[in-house]
């Protein structure tokens, strides 16, 4: 049976992806067509003028049209920001029966509780990733069935987003005569497109730094331990270099990309940059070895910051097959060995493995999050039940 | 007298059914009452007025308790949550007694507080943990009892009972002994209640205990009382400098932030000892950054001084009066409660970790690009700023 073709749009801080994808012959995923536009409109992932935005999704979709030769009325859309938040939450479930033992029932009815957290209204839950049960004092059972326990407990990440701004996101797509078949939440997306069932049994940590936020991930035992939305990105690098050296935002992007590094090179830092003339701007210089400095600062910070995270939660000891970076920050020089020195475990660039089609473009780990969300679409379509939608989905797919 | 109705005093398990009595018997004011228990013989310690008896998981156990399992003590309660709405309208803080150890006070207990502060309602409560000589099974039960409601309650209040017997001489008969501790902690409680039920010339009303209590986390119950009409007020001060229940394992007295003394005393209650007696207690909490008292004054205590004391380990002020209504800002902000067997609490981030760094925000300086956008603030510091500025660093052009 041939699979229908799954749309996803990602409206990045810097930039704003639709991308079309198919099974090929073999049934892997494959991108037959993206389109990008230059965002403009969003700040720190989040949409400040609505009008910019939705035509950066126009644009973006006319070109996927076109490289796909398919009519899009439909898309999956990721959400990204630091009002994203991986909230825990843990239920329990008395065994009523006589003998004491757990059954299937019992099972479904504790994972049934555990969909309905107490939420503020304003809230969206997005995803709820299961973690293992517990029955009685006894944690980290896997499947509890047949046990004998008087509470049978479970815990669960629940990744909830504020209503408005997925509202905002769903109004966009709507103005535009599409649908939306869900939501995602990017970090999710791009540990789907890009790490492997070993690295999650192993224990990763996944860190896709975006141009407004930067998501991170654990997984460990194939289950997802934490999750972590901060709205720092790689505009933050810019907007230092920007306000350290008094030059113009665009400027400093520029410098960033091309002469930009998170470690401070001694050799490289010996000197001074030129900055060419434009209009309205007379060529200058500027210190490389401050340069260096004001991008170590903030990556340095940025890293620490994820490090105490995982220290509090007791992650840091279990990051076995090390740290991955996804989005355009990981291409930033010097960023992987910075990782590496914070983490203390090997870093290194993820891109795209499990959807084909994602070789040739530039950067392809800045591909993680749609690439992510394709292969999220086809895992749904795929299932026996996808009548039921999306949403009722996510305990099959990622109830682990 | 006239009953504070948004007030409920509730005994959990056998020993918090005994508790509410000893309480009500010496407070000598109308005090809204509930015992809760899955023994129904503790239906007879509540049979005064003013108090309800609810027995919880009747369907399970029959009435006859939980064979000293806290498993079962939580259980039962799971089933008949419903059964606690009644006596929870229009109540906006319940203080709970129990006395841990095993069974329904300690599985009971951090199950009602979390329902409690799930309807929005602010919860105090007092857990007294047992006597070393009954075993390390029990003490280890109390504590794992004491970690669950210190993580659902507003405010806990945990009373060693080897610490109150302290207060007492060491030759009473056993029921003398056990009647006495019952009347000590009685006394405590029963006084915050006379301050908030009668007249003083310094009033401590609901809303500052309310406060108080929401922003505490852990706090220390201290009582004393005096009748040498000369030196009574210097006495007492010496009486908390040698409370157990307000010293640390180290033996030193805690470093508490904020401080409610509630003094109760005859008409003869004279300025001049007021004055000793707060001077005294803030000499032995130098770092206390908020104080908080109340007095009554009742002709049955002439001659006699009594002053409890509670000293919060930690008490932020609420943003605004209105915010702590039930299911208000303040009660949806405070973090998720643990409702679990095996509590996983997160560990706490070690005190001065940010040491070195600024926690000022440097406001619109250097936001630049972030100017006009919502901060990114984590841990107080805000991240907009450039962060070579907020560390100090100079940059050479």
């Amino acid at each position: 049976m041939k699979l229908d073709p799954v749309v996803a749009l990602e409206i990045g801080t810097s930039r704003t992806v639709v991308c079309v994808g198919e099974p090929d012959e073999n049934g892997r995923i494959r991108s037959i067509g993206i389109g990008t536009y230059p965002t403009t409109g969003v700040r720190k992932g989040q949409i400040f003028d609505f009008v910019q935005v939705s035509n950066g999704v126009e644009s973006a979709r006319l070109e996927a049209e076109k490289k796909s030769e398919l009519d899009i009325f439909e898309t999956l859309i990721a959400s990204t920001g630091g009002h994203i938040e991986g909230v825990p939450y843990h239920e329990v479930l008395p065994i009523e029966s006589m003998d004491k033992v757990v059954s299937k029932n019992e099972i479904d009815e504790l994972d049934d509780l555990l969909c309905m957290p107490p939420m503020d209204t304003e809230r969206v839950l997005l995803h709820t990733l299961y973690q293992s049960y517990s029955v009685d004092d006894q944690p980290g059972v896997a499947n509890p069935e047949g046990m004998h326990c008087k509470m049978l407990s479970r815990s669960v990440i629940n990744i909830q987003a504020q209503k408005s701004r997925i509202d905002n996101l769903k109004r966009v797509v709507n103005d535009l005569k599409m649908d939306v078949t869900d939501v995602v939440f990017d970090g999710f997306a791009a540990a789907r497109a890009v790490l492997t069932e070993v690295q999650k049994r192993d224990g990763v940590l996944l860190i896709d730094l975006g141009a407004g936020t930067t998501t991170a991930m654990t997984f460990y035992g194939k289950i997802t331990t934490d999750v972590f939305c901060l709205a720092v990105g790689g505009d933050h690098v810019t907007n230092d270099i920007a306000s350290g050296f008094t030059i113009p935002f665009n400027r400093a992007e520029e410098v960033k990309r091309k002469y930009g590094n998170a470690l401070v090179n001694i050799e490289e830092a010996k000197g001074r940059i030129e900055l060419p003339a434009e209009i309205g701007f007379e060529t200058r210089t500027i210190n490389a070895k401050s340069l260096q400095v004001i991008i170590n600062a903030r990556m340095d910070e940025l890293f620490k910051i994820i490090r105490a995270r995982l220290d509090d939660h007791g992650g840091l000891s279990q990051l076995g097959a090390g740290v991955v970076l996804t989005g355009g920050g990981a291409y930033l020089r010097g960023v992987t060995q910075l990782a590496s020195k914070i983490f203390g475990t090997p870093c290194r660039i993820g891109v795209p493995i499990n959807v084909d089609g994602f070789e040739d473009v530039d950067q392809p780990a800045s591909y993680a999050t749609i690439a992510g969300l394709i292969k999220y679409g086809f895992d749904v379509n795929n299932l026996p039940s996808s009548k039921s939608g999306f949403g009722s989905l996510l305990k099959s797919l990622f109830g682990r | 007298m006239e009953q504070i109705s948004d007030l409920l005093l509730m005994g959990v398990g056998g020993g918090g059914c005994a508790l509410i009595r000893s309480i009500v018997a010496q407070a000598n004011v109308a005090i809204k009452t509930l015992g809760v228990d899955t023994d129904a013989s503790s239906r007879s310690e509540t049979e005064f007025d003013n108090c309800d008896f609810l027995l919880i998981g009747g369907a399970r156990f029959s009435g006859h308790g939980t064979g000293g399992d806290a498993v079962n003590g939580r259980l039962a309660v799971q089933d008949d949550f419903r059964n606690l709405d009644p006596y929870l309208e229009g109540v906006r803080m319940v203080v709970v007694v129990t006395a841990l150890g095993a069974g329904t006070g300690g599985g009971a207990t951090p199950e009602i507080l979390k329902y409690c502060h799930e309807c929005g309602i602010t919860t105090l409560c007092f857990a007294t943990t047992p006597f070393v000589f009954e075993g390390p099974s029990r003490t280890a039960a109390a504590l794992r009892s004491l970690s669950l409601i210190e993580s659902c309650a507003d405010t806990l209040v945990a009373l060693p009972l080897d610490d109150l017997h302290c207060c007492q001489s060491g030759n009473d008969q056993l029921q003398l002994s056990h009647d006495r501790v019952l009347e000590i902690l009685g006394s405590g409680i029963s006084l915050m209640w006379r301050m908030l039920c009668l007249p003083g010339y310094i009033n401590l009303d609901v809303e500052r205990l309310r406060s108080m209590v929401v922003g505490g986390k852990r706090a220390r119950l201290g009582f004393a009382l005096s009748e040498d009409v000369m030196e009574r007020a210097g006495q007492v001060v010496e009486q908390f400098r040698g409370c157990k229940l307000l010293h640390d394992s180290s033996g030193k007295v805690v470093a508490a932030e904020a401080l409610l003394v509630g003094i109760v005393a005859g008409d003869d209650l004279r300025l001049s000892e007021i004055t000793v007696l707060m001077r005294g207690i803030q000499k032995l909490f130098p770092k206390s950054l908020r104080v908080e008292m109340g007095t009554v004054q009742d002709p049955a205590f002439n001659g006699r001084i009594e002053v409890v004391l509670f000293a919060f380990d930690k008490v932020l002020r609420p943003p605004d009066g209105n915010a702590l209504g039930p299911g208000g800002a303040v009660a949806a902000k405070l973090p998720p409660v643990a409702d679990t067997l095996p509590v996983a609490l997160a560990p706490r981030r070690a005190k001065g970790k940010s040491k070195g760094r600024s926690k000022l925000s440097f406001g619109p300086t250097g936001r630049g690009k972030f100017q006009n956008s919502e901060p990114t603030i984590y841990e107080g510091v805000d991240l907009d700023v450039p962060s070579y500025i907020r560390y100090g660093i100079n940059i050479e052009k």
